[in-house]
This record gives C-alpha cells, sequence and structure tokens, in this order.
C-alpha cells in the first residue's frame, strides 16, 4: 500500500543514528551513495557494513572508499573550471563543503539548507573553515552574489518542481558558471510510462533527462557531461534479508546509540518509530538497486554550464 | 509436486494469463504490504493504492519470474493502471517472446 509520508527531517535523522557507529569509527558524515570501480566484498550489504563496522569492517571499508571514489569523481573537474565560488543546495550537514574547505582554502564557499537543525549541525562541523552555511528556502532566499559552481549532491529528487528548481539555479549562477548534480533519473525505457515518477510521494521525485535538458534549456543552461553510474551504485546499494537487518543488525543500533549519535541528530526521535523507517528505508534501497540494475531509473553524475 | 514456476511454453494462453496475474498479486501482497491484493479487482485501479516505484519494480519483477524484457518503451501509463491490464500486456509479452510448445 502506499507508504505514510515521512519528512526528509525524519528521514536523514533516522539515518545518522543507523550510521553513528561508522561516524564515530571512520569520522564519515552521511554518505549515502558511493560508486567504485573495484567489485563489492563477498557477502556486501551496505546496512551491514555502515550499521555495525565493528562486524563487517571490510563492507565497512569498500562502502567508505567508494562513497569517497563517488566524491572525488564529482569534484575532479574542479581545477579545469577553477571556481571562485561554489554554492551546495541542500547541504544537508555540509559533508561537502568540509571537503571542499579541507582542499582549497580560496574558495568561497555556501551551503544553503532550510531544516535549521541540519543547519546547526552543519555549522558546527563547518566552525573555523571559510564556509558559510545560510538557513533558508533557496527559492526565494535573496544571495548577495551569483556563483561559479552549483552543486546539487543528491539533493534535487527531494524538490518535486524542477522547473522552478532550474529557473532559481539560473539566478544565482554567474555567466559560464556549472552546475554539478548527483541525482536519480527516470531511465529512456520507462520514460513513457512513468513521467514524472515519485509525485505520489513526498520525498523522491524522479524525472527523466529530457525533462532536465528542458528545464535547464529554457535559462541558456546546457547539458556537458552525464555519466551514467547505475551499475555500480547498484553494487553499493546492496541489501541482504531485511528481516535479519531489522532484528540483528538496525534493532541493537537504532535502540541503543543515543549518545553516540547525539551529534548529528537534531532532535531525539522516538527509537521504535526510527527502527521502522531504517527498515523501510533498507527495503527501498534494495528496490532502488534493483530498479537501477534494471534500467528503470539511472544514477547519474550530471553537469551544465551556463554560457559566457 | 506443484511445479510453481513453469515453463511458459508448456502453458495454455489461458493459463499463462493466470500465472501473470497470480504473480502480480503475489508481488503486490509481499512487496506492497497489500493484504488484500488476491480480492483486489482485476480493473480496480492501482495507482492510488500503490507508489508509482513499486509498479515498476513490479514490471522488474514479472521480467525476471518469467524470463522476459518487457519492452517498457512501448508501453503506455493506462497499461499499468489495474492488475488486469498489466495482465494483459505481460501475457501478450511473454508469450510473444516464449510461443507455446505444440
Amino acid at each position: 500500500m502506499t507508504t505514510k509520508p515521512v519528512s526528509a527531517l525524519q528521514y536523514y535523522d533516522a539515518f545518522e543514528q543507523a550510521l553513528s557507529a561508522l561516524t564515530k569509527l571512520r569520522g564519515e558524515y552521511r554518505r549515502h551513495f558511493g560508486s567504485s570501480k573495484k567489485p563489492p566484498p563477498a557477502g556486501y550489504c551496505w546496512f551491514k557494513g555502515v550499521v555495525s563496522p565493528d562486524r563487517h569492517p571490510d563492507y565497512a571499508e569498500w562502502a567508505c572508499d567508494a562513497a569517497a571514489e563517488l566524491e572525488t569523481q564529482f569534484l575532479s573537474p574542479l581545477a579545469r573550471l577553477e571556481p571562485r565560488s561554489v554554492l551546495d543546495v541542500g547541504c544537508g550537514n555540509g559533508a561537502l563543503l568540509r571537503r571542499l574547505a579541507s582542499e582549497r582554502r580560496d574558495l568561497r564557499l555556501c551551503g544553503v539548507n532550510f531544516q535549521p537543525a541540519q543547519v546547526r549541525v552543519a555549522r558546527e562541523l563547518l566552525r573555523g573553515t571559510q564556509a558559510e552555511i545560510i538557513e533558508a528556502d533557496f527559492f526565494v532566499h535573496k544571495f548577495q552574489a551569483r556563483f561559479d559552481l552549483v552543486c546539487l549532491v543528491e539533493s534535487a529528487f527531494h524538490m518535486p518542481d524542477k522547473a522552478e528548481l532550474c529557473r532559481r539555479i539560473a539566478d544565482v549562477l554567474a555567466p559560464g558558471g556549472e552546475v554539478w548534480l548527483l541525482d536519480i533519473l527516470v531511465g529512456e525505457r520507462a520514460a513513457n510510462v512513468f513521467d514524472g515518477l515519485g509525485r505520489d510521494q513526498t520525498l523522491f521525485n524522479y524525472i527523466p533527462r529530457k525533462d532536465w535538458l528542458s528545464h535547464f534549456g529554457a535559462h541558456g543552461i546546457v547539458e556537458t557531461e552525464l555519466l551514467d553510474l547505475s551499475s555500480s551504485v547498484a553494487d553499493f546499494l546492496q541489501v541482504s534479508d531485511v528481516k535479519v537487518l531489522r532484528d540483528q543488525y538496525l534493532l541493537p543500533r537504532m535502540t541503543s546509540t543515543f549518545c553516540e549519535a547525539s551529534a548529528l541528530v537534531t532532535a531525539e526521535p522516538e527509537p521504535s518509530s526510527s527502527l521502522e523507517l531504517m527498515v523501510r528505508i533498507a527495503v527501498e534501497y534494495r528496490r532502488l538497486s534493483r530498479l537501477l540494475r534494471a534500467g528503470m531509473l539511472q544514477y547519474v553524475l550530471m553537469r551544465y554550464r551556463r554560457g559566457a | 509436486m506443484v511445479d510453481t514456476n513453469p515453463n511458459p511454453k508448456d502453458l495454455s494462453d489461458a493459463e499463462l494469463a493466470q500465472a501473470v496475474e497470480t504473480a502480480v498479486r503475489e508481488f503486490l501482497k509481499n512487496e506492497g504490504e497489500a493484504e488484500n491484493a488476491l480480492e483486489l479487482g482485476a480493473d480496480q485501479e492501482l495507482w492510488s493504492q500503490f507508489d508509482s516505484l513499486l509498479i515498476m519494480e513490479l514490471l522488474v519483477h514479472l521480467e525476471e519470474r518469467f524470463g522476459v524484457p518487457l519492452n517498457t518503451g512501448k508501453l503506455n501509463p493506462d497499461d499499468l493502471k489495474t492488475i488486469g491490464r498489466i495482465r494483459d500486456v505481460a501475457t501478450r509479452a511473454i508469450r510473444a517472446a516464449r510461443p507455446k510448445t505444440e
């Protein structure tokens, strides 16, 4: 049946709880997707690795490396573009900005997020860096200057109105500037049937590539690269038996780690509801992996550029 | 022992259609958590009850279950509105790829 809607905040809070052991062990921050050229270890399950890195260090290691590899690939044209300013739209807890700040002290870095609690966490994690986190709705906030690079890392799929999103990006993008996205598309083989997939949901909204081209094209912003990472991301998202996950991994983690998680969880949630939410997320990850493998959905890195 | 996964080539058209419909209902019950999936009318609208990702996964499930790719590029949204329509388009695709053994 149609599942009960959850907010992005509930969703990510539950994630932070589940990932708290990994956060503590590795200093990792909210990397939910990864892509590696190396195959995963035998029997790999993402949830087992990140929920219990002590029991499955090889899974955790591979997942962390794959997430870092994806981030490196995402940022690889930075030297070519040489931006002076970067805006991260829907910056979450500021993980991408944290990496940029550690590598490039000369960049003007800005993140925007409308969730007050996530903003608080991001500001804490970015203290001492040049990054500025703005608590605002990206769709209405008046920025002081335009940006050479606008990034959306797994945030655009939370925004239902992509035409308006592209219009807003055009507002804040400097001439010659670029937009880089990691996102999920409705695959070509499914585009006719599932146009606007996910509009019946509240949390995820996927559209086909042709719609991105059209929405950005209306503002003179054109695609320069489309990298389909579906196969490797499907490997990353592999989920084993959900009942085992629930009883042997998520249940102990979600009911005993509030202290470990406190630095990142924005509000103390009800343990049982978070547990059930994570079980649901595990089911959705399994589904996502299957749909990516079948070509119904595509996980892609997209780059767009505005004419100078 | 009853063969729960028969080869489509060995089934009559009516038996194949029934096997497809059963596979659809069982998927919706197990993956869509719809306890009433076995009793849903074949012409009842699905979109109001199930989200679109689940319907998409149902197509993948049918492809894997019957070993036949469904040409989803040629489907239209109406083809997926009800169990009966899904049954019919899937049965036609499976039969085209796996003709009945004479």
